[in-house]
Order: structure tokens, then C-alpha cells, then sequence
């Protein structure tokens, strides 16, 4: 009978103890450890701060932290000039529109007199067009179609009932009070 | 301050003379003491101490002698860096294994997907072992080639394990760590080392079958 003994993997893994670096590894070995422990050493004293710079994750954290802290609010920042200068552009869009377009007779209060002002500067040479509205010109100079009332208390009053223009180079413009 | 630490020239010998007279452990804690006391050249005993065994369990858990150097290394550089926080619960050499291996693993971690191996070479003592009579007896191949071969062989089959299973076979296995010690290195139970190694020698025997009976 084959008495050969058996090859077990215990038997193969103790063959794992014969793998040897060469003798001169060890020389390499503490050369590097040195190297390594004076570098180690230079870290310490740059401080811990440095130390960590050094490390990937934490120049990522820095930079997400630098964002959030100052990226955000300078967008935030800067779409809030967009949103306004949007805004803006939007009054002055809705301003040029609107000389062309009649404006509700509940909107003109006389807020709504600075408002038309206001819109007037920013579109020059622009016609505004009001909606029938009772307007007390005080003798400011209106065109357009508006007729004067010259009997009862209304009377000398200037009504407008379709349209009037205010003409922009009408510098009397601003005091005109406009009424419901 | 590490910057000396491996200045052997400089190594006292009274410490030497200590580990020749009590336990290794004892020796062991008394440099550990004279290191934390700002003796720089005491750790350069423990190096030279353990430097072989800790670069084989590393390079025996990596298969890469480069990588195996610079986490042998890293590690003495680590216990250096953190030997204030060692408070002799456990033995140095358990320690210190602990960094290292642990080192090991996070390295083989983050590198999971890089498998690059580089072997040291292989004593050819080891072609005059018996077990190594009795595999090329069962084997036609010349010795030198039936050697380097099973030298791949091996590493490779080791590479194909788990981590945790690598780790085990290789601290009991090759270092010949007790399962207590190994339970205390990995941080898990005795029962969990020995589990383990079962399995893993399982997965080897499939690996190896071209070697084993």
C-alpha cells in the first residue's frame, strides 16, 4: 500500500516562510524608515493645520466648507442683483407696454400718479395712456380726448373719458392729480 | 526625535541585556516606559526587534514587497506617533501587530481594485524542506521550476481571499499566532478566528488542489 504522506495546506503555507527579502532590504528598510520619520517629524512641527492641508479629504472638505460659506451667499448675492436687475427690466418692459396700454381706472390713486412718473423717467419720450379717469390739471396743459365740465360743482374740472395722453416732455406732468 | 529612531549604533545595551533576563513582554514594557520618557533609542531596540516580523505578516497580507516596506514603516511610524496612548493592557508586540495590520487593511481597502503583486524571493532552502520532497516526488517538474511555481501559486491563492480570512491564515498559519492572539489583533472573538480559519483553508484547498492531496 502507498504510504506517501499526505500534502496538507498548512504543510504548503509553511512554505511561505522561506520568502526572505534580500539582505540589503533591511538597510533600505531603515534608510526609509529614517527618511520617513524625519518627515514625519517636519509635519508635527508645521503644525496640525498643515498636516491635515496635506490630505486629500480635507482640501475637499475645505473647499465644499468655502462654498457653502462664501459661494452661497455671493450667488445668493448675485442672483438677487439678477432678480433686480430682472425686476427692473421687467418695470421697464412693463412701462414701455404699458404706454401703450390703457391703465385700469383702480390703479390710478395717486401712488399710482408717482408710479407713471417714476415710469416716465426711466421710458422718455414715451405716451402714456389713461383710462377715464377725473384729472384736475390746474391748467397743466393735457391733450388728447378731454373735455371740461362748466357746470355744478364740476365745474372748470377736466374729465377725461376714453383716453388722454400726458405727453412725456410735458414737464407739468408730475403734479397733475389724478382722481377717481 | 524619530528622526534617530533607527539608529542602531546608538542602542543601549543594558535594554538587550533587560529582554535576555525576564520575559520578551517584560522587556518589551520597559522600553515601551523608557520610550514614553523621551528615550528615542530605546524604540530603535524595538524596531530591530520587530521589524522582520511585522514586514511578513504585512508583505504576506499585501503580496507586494514594495507596498509591504512602506506599511511596515508607516506602522512603526504610527505606534512612535500614538506610544504615549499605550498603556500596556496588552503586550507591544500585540500592539504594535494591531497597527500594522489594521494599517493593512485600510491600505488593501482603498486600493481594493489595484492588484499588483511582487514577491521576495523564495529561499531555496525551501526546495530541501520534506514537504517540498513530496510534492515534486507526485510532480515531473524540475524542482527550481516546481518551486517558483508553487511560490505563485500560493501568493496568488492567498490574494483570492477575503481580507479577513487572509488576515487569520496568515497570523496563524505563517506567524504562528495563538487564536487568542489573533482574537485580540482583530479585535473579534476566538470563536470568529476559528471559524474563519476553517473556511479560509477550505477556499485554499480549492485554490491549491494541484498541490494538495
Amino acid at each position: 500500500m502507498d504510504q506517501k504522506p499526505k500534502v496538507e495546506v498548512e504543510d504548503l503555507l509553511k512554505l511561505k516562510k522561506f520568502e526572505q527579502p534580500d539582505p540589503e532590504f533591511w538597510e533600505q528598510f531603515d534608510q526609509g524608515l529614517r527618511k520617513k520619520s524625519m518627515e514625519a517629524l517636519v509635519q508635527e512641527k508645521r503644525g496640525t493645520w498643515a498636516a491635515l492641508w496635506e490630505r486629500r479629504w480635507f482640501q475637499q472638505t475645505a473647499v465644499a466648507m468655502a462654498f457653502v460659506f462664501c459661494g452661497v451667499p455671493t450667488y445668493l448675492g448675485v442672483q438677487n442683483l439678477y432678480v433686480e436687475n430682472q425686476a427692473e427690466k421687467n418695470r421697464f418692459n412693463m412701462a414701455q407696454n404699458e404706454a401703450v396700454e390703457s391703465i385700469s381706472s383702480r390703479d390710478l390713486a395717486l401712488e399710482t400718479t408717482r408710479e407713471l412718473a417714476r415710469r416716465k423717467s426711466m421710458v422718455d419720450q414715451t405716451r402714456f395712456l389713461v383710462d377715464s379717469y377725473q384729472i384736475d390739471p390746474q391748467g397743466y396743459k393735457l391733450e388728447g380726448d378731454i373735455w371740461q365740465s362748466n357746470s355744478g360743482s364740476e365745474s372748470g374740472r377736466t374729465y377725461v373719458n376714453d383716453r388722454v395722453q400726458i405727453l412725456s416732455d410735458d414737464s407739468r406732468f408730475l403734479p397733475v392729480n389724478l382722481k377717481y | 526625535m524619530i528622526g534617530t529612531m533607527v539608529s542602531s549604533k546608538s542602542v543601549n545595551a543594558d535594554a538587550v541585556a533587560t529582554g535576555k533576563t525576564t520575559s520578551q513582554r517584560e522587556a518589551d514594557r520597559i522600553l515601551v516606559t523608557r520610550v514614553q520618557g523621551g528615550d528615542v533609542a530605546a524604540y530603535d531596540i524595538l524596531v530591530h526587534r520587530y521589524r522582520e516580523r511585522l514586514y511578513s505578516v504585512v508583505y504576506n497580507l499585501t503580496s507586494n514587497r514594495e507596498d509591504a516596506l512602506d506599511l511596515t514603516q508607516e506602522a512603526f511610524i504610527k505606534a512612535f506617533q500614538s506610544i504615549n496612548r499605550f498603556k500596556g493592557n496588552s503586550s507591544f508586540y500585540t500592539w504594535i501587530y494591531r497597527i500594522a495590520v489594521n494599517n493593512t487593511l485600510s491600505h488593501l481597502k482603498k486600493f481594493r481594485n489595484r492588484k499588483f503583486l511582487s514577491f521576495d524571493n523564495i529561499d531555496q532552502e525551501a526546495s530541501q524542506s520534506d514537504i517540498f520532497d513530496v510534492i515534486s516526488a507526485k510532480n515531473k517538474t524540475e524542482k527550481g521550476t516546481l518551486l517558483k511555481e508553487l511560490h505563485e501559486k500560493l501568493n496568488e491563492a492567498l490574494q483570492k481571499l477575503s481580507l479577513k480570512h487572509r488576515s487569520v491564515v496568515v497570523l496563524f498559519e505563517i506567524e504562528g499566532m495563538s487564536h487568542e492572539q489573533i482574537a485580540d489583533i482583530l479585535k473579534c472573538s476566538v470563536g470568529t478566528v476559528r471559524s474563519r480559519l476553517h473556511y479560509a483553508k477550505q477556499q485554499l484547498r480549492v485554490h491549491l488542489k494541484d498541490f494538495v492531496d
